[in-house]
């Protein structure tokens, strides 16, 4: 054999070698090259939580497009696409192999098939038989979502086999997305309303106005006696209390007792009283009004009783109290001997909020 | 001597080769003088096939040509051939699965004008289906040049995909002359010419559109592929900083953009992270909520009065549920008073939220915003407020 048939004798063996590979991938390709069936029509998975990484509830729907012998459900997630037959990136973080079936409509008789099961893979088994074409849905609970927001995908297939093996009834992709929820945050600054006059209208601070009351002339038959008003609202959440101090009134180094415990009006005695309420005996004051529900404290809501204890606590709430306005009601008798002068006493208000 | 052999042998050579010659001219002779001499071939022909698909039934073949010789034509053979279009071949061989049927239909014969074919109306087959006899009650007169065209609706294509045939037409000056056709035997034929036709492989071609969902939750308003995000905390208030008081309702706003193929659309849910029953904003972990959703059904918010919640404003086809929908005022960026809100608490903290917006098909770059707004009583107690809402988009495809 010379040389050129050396060289042709080569070219045959190739050429015959690549037609038995070409040949073997051909009949590779056609016997294992999967056959699909229909597209699973009304297909879904519904996720309780959006949350990256989180536990979350999925109920998958579809519905079956024909009568088919059905056994076999596979339910593959992945992070690349939903295309059947493509290769799978696992997602980061996903976990549905701790699973459980909680709940089936439709096509019943499931459970999931362990050995068929793996963190992407989800596949529920059951005594092959006829399905009608019906709408279905399985949740599955303890299903960890993927550990990154995005996209995500699904494979959905149903069998006629019971473990997921061999041509496929129908099947269908799904898309899926994990997000970032909205956080919203609003922020109540704490505040104390808190004001004094005598007079505030409209339960708005901006009308209060007058700090000096002038009761007038005391004369022993007749109790004098004058208002003042107060206005409080706070969002501390353990309320608030309002304090009076001062002292009785006084001119020089006389003075008109201080009523020390609740008492009524007592014309021709040294008195020197007051109290949140309204009163007959004087007709003075008038019950706390506004929104509020902050209370009058002991001592000073009993009406036509009044006193007056330097440091005593005038009214309160226990909690945070939307506006509630006071009206102080004082009350002033005096003995026919009382040394003439004028009588002066300066009361401060303090409230305080415990937040 | 060796001269003398040398030279016969090539006189030998010469006479075997005209020989060769004579036998492969011989069969063209009738071809050129019929085609020289007593028919015209006619002109602009075509058979256009409605299908060039392997074995196709009932494809239509559009037959049109021009008429050569002014005459009168009762009758049109058209023969389909596998070897070859020579109208003077005496040879013609069925192309392999093909058939003009045994009732051969003819339809859109050319009307008034110089091929007027509209009285040939009768189609019957020749040679087993093979040939078309189109002929008339009587001849028509044709002018040269006269355009003929007509359908035949029930041919069966041949059997062989990417495979080359032929046709062969005749016009006849009699029926009787039509019908005594076979290959080479052609009496009184005016006019004549050949076609060629194939059939073709259907191409098969194939796609894969997969599924899609894409579902952002952003700060800012996305840019289309949900560009442009930020992270969608959403700080309520007025002032600086930002507070809510028993002076106002403030509004702030969160967007959401979904992208997606499916098919029955896509469902957005609202999931309160928050366990109190309203679903509304807590300071104190999620269990009390002192600023409490409005309420299962759209409502106001009112100044001075604790509430929380949410109107969503579609810029396109976004179908928006009913509890958080302000048809009045289009859900604006800032509050105003009669502005309807939800914040349905029964739903919110339910396994799988409450429904807030739909599409009900196909989607692209759709954005929604979500007006969330907030006001505080005035006791309504200190405190930073938080709520977390999830959101869950379900596409059904």
């Amino acid at each position: 054999m010379g040389f050129r048939g050396k060289i042709s004798q080569l070219v045959n063996i190739s050429l015959f070698r690549a037609l038995i590979v070409v040949s073997v991938l051909v009949l590779g390709l056609l016997l294992f090259s999967p056959v699909y069936g229909d597209e699973l029509p009304q297909r879904s998975i519904l996720m309780s939580d959006s949350g990256s990484s989180a536990n979350a509830t999925y109920i998958l729907s579809f519905t079956i497009p024909a009568s088919e012998t059905l056994g076999s459900i596979e339910l593959q997630f992945c992070a690349n696409d939903p295309i059947l037959g493509d290769p799978c990136t696992a997602l980061s973080g996903f976990d549905i192999s701790g699973a459980i079936l909680s709940s089936q409509t439709g096509e019943t008789g499931f459970s999931i098939l362990s050995s068929g099961t793996n963190n992407n893979t989800i596949v529920l088994t059951r005594s092959a038989g006829l399905a009608a074409p019906i709408p279905v849905s399985y949740t599955f609970s303890n299903v960890i979502n993927p550990s990154s927001t995005g996209p995500f995908y699904s494979r959905l297939q149903t069998f006629a086999s019971t473990d997921a093996s061999g041509p496929e009834n129908d099947h269908g992709g799904l898309a899926l997305s994990i997000n970032s929820p909205v956080q919203v945050s609003a922020t109540v600054p704490p505040y104390l309303l808190f004001c004094s006059g005598l007079i505030i209208s409209n339960l708005d601070c901006n009308t209060a106005s007058g700090n000096y009351l002038n009761i007038g002339n005391f004369t022993s038959s007749t109790t004098s006696s004058g208002e003042s008003e107060m206005l409080l609202a706070t969002n501390a959440q353990s309320g608030y209390n309002v304090q009076v101090y001062g002292s009785t009134l006084t001119s020089g180094n006389y003075l008109i007792n201080a009523i020390p415990s609740p008492d009524v009006s007592r014309p021709d005695t040294s008195q020197f009283g007051m109290n949140l309420v309204a009163n007959q005996t004087p007709a003075v004051g008038s019950d706390p009004q506004g929104p509020g529900s902050a209370s009058v404290d002991a001592g000073y809501n009993q009406p036509n009783f009044y006193q007056f204890i330097s440091g005593s606590t005038l009214a309160s709430s226990a909690t945070g109290d939307n506006y509630r306005q006071f009206t102080l009601s004082y009350i002033v008798n005096i003995p026919s001997n009382q040394q003439v002068g004028v009588y002066v006493a300066t009361l401060t208000f303090v409230s305080l909020a415990n937040f | 001597m060796r001269s003398s052999l040398r030279t016969l042998r090539r006189q030998v050579y010469i006479v075997v080769a005209l020989a060769f010659l004579a036998a492969g001219i011989a069969p063209l002779i009738p071809i050129l003088t019929e085609t020289a001499g007593a028919t015209g071939l006619v002109t602009s022909r075509s058979i256009e096939m409605s299908s060039s698909l392997l074995s196709a039934s009932s494809t239509t073949y559009a037959v049109s040509f021009n008429i050569a010789t002014s005459a009168s034509v009762q009758a049109i053979i058209l023969d389909f051939c596998d070897n070859d279009p020579l109208v003077a071949d005496t040879t013609c061989t069925a192309p392999g699965g093909f058939s003009l049927t045994a009732t051969p239909a003819v339809s859109g014969q050319s009307g008034a004008g110089s091929c007027n074919l509209s009285t040939f109306t009768t189609a019957a087959e020749l040679n087993t289906n093979r040939t078309l006899e189109l002929s008339a009650g009587s001849a028509v007169a044709m002018t040269a040049g006269g355009a003929c065209t007509f359908n035949i609706t029930t041919v069966t294509n041949p059997n062989t995909a990417n495979h080359s045939f032929y046709a062969r037409v005749y016009t006849f000056d009699t029926t009787a002359h039509a019908t005594s056709y076979s290959p080479g035997v052609l009496t009184n034929v005016i006019d004549d010419g050949g076609f060629a036709l194939s059939t073709a492989s259907q191409i098969t071609i194939s796609a894969t559109v997969q599924e899609t969902l894409t579902f952002c939750v952003s700060g800012a308003s996305p840019g289309a592929g949900c560009s442009g995000l930020s992270a969608p905390a959403v700080t309520i208030g007025h002032g600086s900083p930002l507070v809510i008081t028993a002076s106002a309702v403030d509004e702030s706003p969160a967007y959401t953009q979904v992208t997606t193929n499916a098919n029955s659309g896509v469902v957005v849910n609202m999931k309160a992270t928050n366990t109190c029953a309203s679903g509304g904003l807590s300071s104190t972990g999620g269990t009390v909520c002192n600023i409490p959703g409005i309420g299962n059904s759209a409502a106001t918010l009112v100044i001075g009065t604790a509430d929380f919640g949410m109107c969503v404003a579609p810029s396109g086809t976004a179908v928006v549920a009913t509890n958080y929908k302000d048809t009045a005022h289009s859900c604006p960026t800032t509050w105003v008073s009669g502005e309807l809100m939800g914040m349905n608490g029964t739903n919110l903290i339910g396994t799988y939220g409450d429904t807030i917006y739909h599409y009900v098909g196909p989607v692209t770059n759709d954005n929604c915003t979500l007006e969330f707004a907030a006001a505080a009583a005035a006791a309504t107690q200190a405190g930073i407020y938080t709520g977390n809402e999830l959101l869950i988009a379900t596409g059904t495809f």
